[in-house]
């Protein structure tokens, strides 16, 4: 028996080969690593503004059964009130600071991304409209303090004129541009379209 | 006798002396840390309706100032809320207040991130010698073994030779 085949071969680790191998996974590690830093994660941001009524029955906030119209007592130039509740939903990386602005307009009134009322076209119902800050992938309603409680009255239809073909209840989202200073119309809206005026005497 | 009393009211007054010293040196550091203190809380008495609308705005570019630099700020979002909703009420001075404490607040915050944002900076030109250092060493082992290659190949070539002859 020759003493080679006593001792039992040891196998070979290619040490270089392995070296070669770590090397190119921590050429990859860091270039990925490097692109992450400088490139956000994160999917698509967007903003979300709905309407909504609140149902007593089953104690839910809904976006069905919304009003269509409201009694108008001519005497008293006031019409019955109108609850509706909104939702905002920020899915930005940054803070944003909203504002829901309440407006009404005539059923024919024209609103997309770019054109939103103004105090021609529309009555501004400043005293409901409300502003929040929301930090990132935060809402605001629908609850209480997104309850909007309105009515039409003498002067949306004198600003206005009546129309028996209904009127525009819009919701404009509204945020802060810190560029501009001041706040811009993002482009949102939802609104109840040809709500109905029911003229009483 | 006299000498001892005269002695021991001289170590009196001196221990005196020090004491008033280190009374003197407590108010005037006490006065001075009260500095900082008073000028971070930048509280008026009645804030009208303006500086307070300028307050929250300006609290508002420092909270959106902070989440670009990834800070959470919802503790700060819901401070906001509140002087907005101070704002609404008519209440203006509490709600300059509030907007002014943010301010104060988040300054600070973001000074200190942001010397960690310097990481990434730092960060790259390390991975850039990383990069080259692997490459070249990758290329050096490459260009060694088609070396080592070429001279078993020719030292093959001169054996054979060899055997022929």
């Amino acid at each position: 028996m020759s003493s080679d085949e006593e001792i039992p071969q040891k196998r070979n680790i290619n040490f270089r080969f392995v070296a070669q191998i770590a090397l190119i996974i921590l050429l990859i590690g860091i270039i990925i690593s490097s692109i992450l830093i400088f490139v956000p994660l994160g999917g698509k941001e967007y903003t979300d503004l709905e309407i909504f009524t609140y149902n007593e029955i089953d104690s839910i906030y809904e976006t069905d059964n919304l009003p269509t119209s409201a009694n108008y007592n001519q005497t008293a130039g006031l019409s019955e009130n109108i609850t509706l509740y909104f939702k905002v939903e920020n899915h930005h990386r940054l803070a944003k600071f909203y504002e829901v602005r309440l407006k009404i307009g005539l059923y024919s009134l024209n609103i997309d991304e770019e054109t939103y009322g103004n105090e021609t076209t529309t009555y501004l119902y400043e005293e409901h409209w409300k502003n929040r800050v929301l930090a990132r992938d935060q809402d605001w309603g629908p609850n209480l303090q997104t309850e909007i409680t309105f009515n039409f009255n003498s002067s949306i239809l004198s600003h206005l004129g009546y129309e028996a073909n209904g009127y525009k209840i819009i919701f404009e989202l509204w945020e802060f541009s810190s560029s501009e200073n001041s706040f811009i119309y993002s482009g949102i809206f939802d609104y109840l379209t040809d709500f109905l005026l029911n003229l009483v005497s | 006798m006299g000498r001892f009393i005269l002695i021991k009211r001289r170590v009196k007054q001196k221990s005196i002396l020090i004491s008033r010293k280190i009374i003197l040196l407590f108010l005037v550091l006490s006065v001075f840390s009260l500095i900082p203190t008073f000028l971070k809380t930048n509280t008026i008495s009645g804030a009208t309706k303006n500086e307070a609308y300028e307050a929250i705005i300006q609290a508002f570019i420092k909270i959106e100032e902070a989440s670009k630099e990834s800070i959470n700020v919802t503790t700060y979002v819901s401070k906001i809320n509140s002087a907005i909703q101070d704002y609404n009420d008519g209440f203006y001075t509490e709600a300059y207040d509030k907007a002014s404490e943010i301010i104060d607040e988040l300054i600070e915050l973001i000074a200190s991130y942001k010397t960690g944002k310097l990481f990434p900076y730092i960060l790259i030109p390390i991975n850039i010698v990383c990069i080259a250092a692997i490459v070249v060493s990758l290329v050096r082992n490459i260009k060694n073994r088609s070396i080592k290659e070429q001279d078993t190949e020719s030292n093959d070539l001169v054996v054979n030779k060899d055997v022929d002859d």
